[in-house]
């Protein structure tokens, strides 16, 4: 229950973090979408704007009319009230105002120094106190002989984003802002994209557009503000958080209750046929006589719910039944052996032993009462012992000791995936070594292990260990095996597991074959 | 009447008087002269580089330019309607680099460098039978530049036509057609200043029938000042 505490808390966090993650990410990418759209808009209006009012200058220069005639006033006039953003159009002659219409004093604005001079011919003043007319700073552009004032608060048109404070850049300069007095960094001095000012509260977007001239729309909103605006978004989420926890939580309370209760009933069922034992033929190479088997546990629920061996192992350590398990597996494989070897006597039954067997004699004492009940030489069986659990025990190195002194053969199973070095597997006396299946997977490939195996033959060798290769499928498994001195095996390609009675069938099967040809034949 | 002996006419005041007058008007005459048709100290030299030139045009060795074209301006800006306010300098220059830019600006380097506007154009000058002649690129660009300068009038061009390299032939002949294009198209004389071409050198052709010539303006504002 513990474990499933900490699973529960740890569901919790991850849940509510992944959550706040996501709705902090989506707050923000909205918010670089409010942005960026925004910016977007404004590039294509500055660009429009600028292109507008020098074509329009550039019309007024080649009309081919008497300057300052009426005719040339209202042509001003006209080009004037078509356009929101105008607020005067003059005609020069050199520094000399002649004329105009709008909003400026009749001698125009002579700023002294002009912002940009482009390659085009179009003069162009950034809004100033020079400018200023009005209490409005403009923006003044001339080509040619005329000029046009523009008011530039007229090109920051934030739409629905107006509740943000904004400035904008054109070509590098500062155009317009709203407020007008607003403070916000320099452009090149954030990142595009949504940034967190920390020192003054405030999410700050730089969003660019770079088409006629480069435009630069700097957007600044407060925290309080911005969270406020997600408000619904974010109780939205804290709802789903709840909702989503409470579900984790559901599913942890469940599968404990299942594991739980898959313990219990795996408890019951070791004492019933539901439990049972299927046979794995162990084949020498060399002949493909069937020299042995392995036992597996089986375990079929009353309902004909058949449970995997990767799910009830588990669940009997977890619920310490796992030497109840060797135990029953012991029990029917020594029965069975018994009738077995009334036709076959010399034969043996592999049975796989837990870390948890290792630990104590309990399991010995059941293995030596059984035998005798059955009356039976030990060497009817052969006891497999993974890798992992000879890790580190003296008491374990002692059982193995005293399984061999009795008659059984002692296999390490698994071998390869766990971390036994050549010199650790010399203190414990074995007799068998059994090459995991993902090294005989590997054999013929370019897969790293492919190299390994070899390696693990040797080292069986150096150990005069018998050498069983597990899960072998193919034939070509088989001749590269043989070829390496590897005399047993087991694997689909001989037999899948069998229950007792067909595992009798394939005995006698091979009694009437003649034995398989070597490779090297 | 009796013929008028020295010794008379010093002893009448009459007369005394009407010789200072006369003697006030004369150098008062010469004082309103223009000074382009003043020859300076500089410009007594160049008669021969003068030859072709439209009356008015300054001409000045290379080492007095700096110095000449900045009297030019001092003059100039004492004459009122040919000059700006002072504080219009700079708006009157950027308008003219704009102006500059949308005429010729594809087709010349043109840079600003404080009060002045530098512009260098890379033309041909062919010499046949006929005489000497400008590409007719040059011809062209010479004739838009004049244009501006007409509207931009408040301000002394110094003119100095050079060849492309030092292995072209010496332009001499090529700097009148320039400053007579320029004339031409209507700017003011007095408001140019030619730099004299140097003196041919051994190593250099005297002549080809056709040479790359590099013609570089400089524009200078002529601000209004104070007459003394």
């Amino acid at each position: 229950m513990f474990g499933a505490a900490i699973a529960a808390l740890f569901g919790i966090t991850v849940v509510f973090s992944s959550l706040l993650w996501l709705l902090w990410r989506e707050s923000v990418a909205s918010e670089a979408a409010v942005a960026g759209g925004l910016a977007a808009a404004l590039g294509r209006a500055v660009d429009n704007t600028f292109e507008d009012a020098r074509r329009m200058l550039a019309g007024l220069d080649e009309l081919q009319i008497p300057r300052c005639s009426e005719e040339h006033l209202r042509a001003m006039q006209d080009a004037a009230i078509s356009r929101p953003y105008v607020r005067a159009i003059g005609y020069w002659q050199a520094a000399r105002r002649m004329c105009g219409v709008g909003l400026l004093p009749s001698q125009g604005l002579k700023p002294e120094h002009a912002d940009r001079v482009y390659s085009s011919g179009v003069v162009a003043w950034w809004p100033s106190p020079q400018t200023e007319y009005g209490g409005v700073q403009l923006f003044l552009m001339r080509f040619g002989d005329h000029d046009v004032a523009i008011d530039p608060r007229l090109l920051l048109d934030m739409g629905s984003a107006q509740d943000r404070e904004a400035v904008l850049w054109v070509d590098h300069l500062r155009m317009s802002a709203s407020p007008w007095d607003v403070a916000l960094p320099l452009p090149e001095s954030l990142p595009l994209g949504v940034s967190i000012d920390r020192v003054h509260g405030r999410l700050i977007s730089r969003f660019s557009h770079n088409d006629l001239l480069p435009v630069d729309v700097l957007a600044s909103e407060s925290m309080d503000t911005f969270l406020q605006r997600h408000s619904i978004v974010l109780f939205a989420g804290a709802a789903l958080g709840l909702l989503l926890a409470a579900g984790w939580i559901y599913l942890i309370l469940r599968f404990s209750r299942q594991r739980l209760s898959l313990a219990s009933e795996l408890r019951q069922a070791l004492s019933t046929p539901g439990f049972g034992v299927k046979y794995q033929p162990v084949i020498e190479l060399a002949t493909g006589k069937c020299v042995g088997a392995e036992g597996l546990a089986r375990w079929e629920r009353e309902n004909g719910e058949r449970v995997s061996p990767g799910i009830f192992v588990p669940v009997a350590e977890e619920a310490g039944l796992i030497q109840d398990l060797t135990r029953a597996v012991l029990r029917i494989a020594i029965r069975d052996a018994s009738q077995i070897r009334e036709e076959f006597p010399d034969f043996g039954i592999n049975v796989n032993l837990s870390a948890d067997d290792l630990k104590n004699d309990r399991t010995d004492r059941e293995l030596v009462k059984l035998l005798e009940a059955a009356r039976l030489s030990p060497g009817a069986i052969k006891l497999e012992i993974t890798e992992r659990a000879l890790i580190n025990s003296d008491v374990s190195r002692a059982l193995i000791r005293e399984f061999r002194r009795r008659g059984h053969q002692v296999a390490i199973d698994d071998f390869g995936t766990g971390y036994c070095s050549l010199a650790y597997l010399q203190t414990f006396d074995l007799d068998v070594l059994k090459i995991d299946k993902s090294f005989v997977d590997a054999i013929g490939t370019e897969a790293a292990t492919s190299q390994v195996i070899v390696h693990v033959i040797e080292m069986a060798k150096s150990l005069h260990l018998d050498t069983v290769a597990e899960g072998i499928e193919t034939l070509e498994q088989v001749d590269w095996l043989t070829q390496h001195g590897v005399r047993l095996g087991q694997g689909f390609l001989f037999s899948r597991p069998l229950m007792l009675g067909e595992f009798l069938q394939f005995l006698r099967a091979q009694v009437h074959q003649p034995e398989r040809a070597t490779h090297a034949a | 009447m009796q013929p008028s002996t020295p010794g008379k006419w010093r002893r009448n005041p009459k007369v005394l008087v009407c010789l200072a007058l006369g003697c006030l008007v004369t150098l008062s005459s010469c004082s309103l002269v223009h000074p382009g048709n003043v020859a300076t100290k500089e410009s007594v030299p160049q008669k021969s580089a003068s030859a072709g030139l439209p009356p008015g045009v300054h001409i000045v060795d290379a080492a007095a330019v700096e110095q000449e074209s900045q009297r030019m301006v001092a003059t100039l800006g004492r004459g009122g309607h040919e000059s700006i306010v002072a504080s219009d300098e700079g708006y009157y220059l950027d308008v003219l680099q704009g102006r500059l830019q949308q005429a010729v600006g594809g087709r010349v380097d043109i840079r600003r460098d404080g009060q002045t506007i530098s512009l260098e154009i890379l033309g041909r000058m062919t010499t046949d039978t006929s005489g000497a002649r400008l590409d007719p690129v040059t011809e062209d660009i010479l004739t838009q530049f004049g244009r501006v300068l007409v509207e931009y009038h408040a301000t002394v061009v110094t003119v100095q036509v050079l060849a492309a390299s030092a292995t072209d032939a010496e332009p001499s002949s090529a700097a009148p057609i320039v400053v007579r294009r320029l004339v031409q198209e209507g700017a003011a004389s007095m408001h140019l200043l030619l730099v004299a071409p140097g003196p041919a050198r051994a190593d250099k052709p005297k002549s080809a029938s056709s040479t790359d010539i590099r013609i570089a303006f400089k524009i200078q504002p002529i601000p209004r000042t104070q007459r003394q």
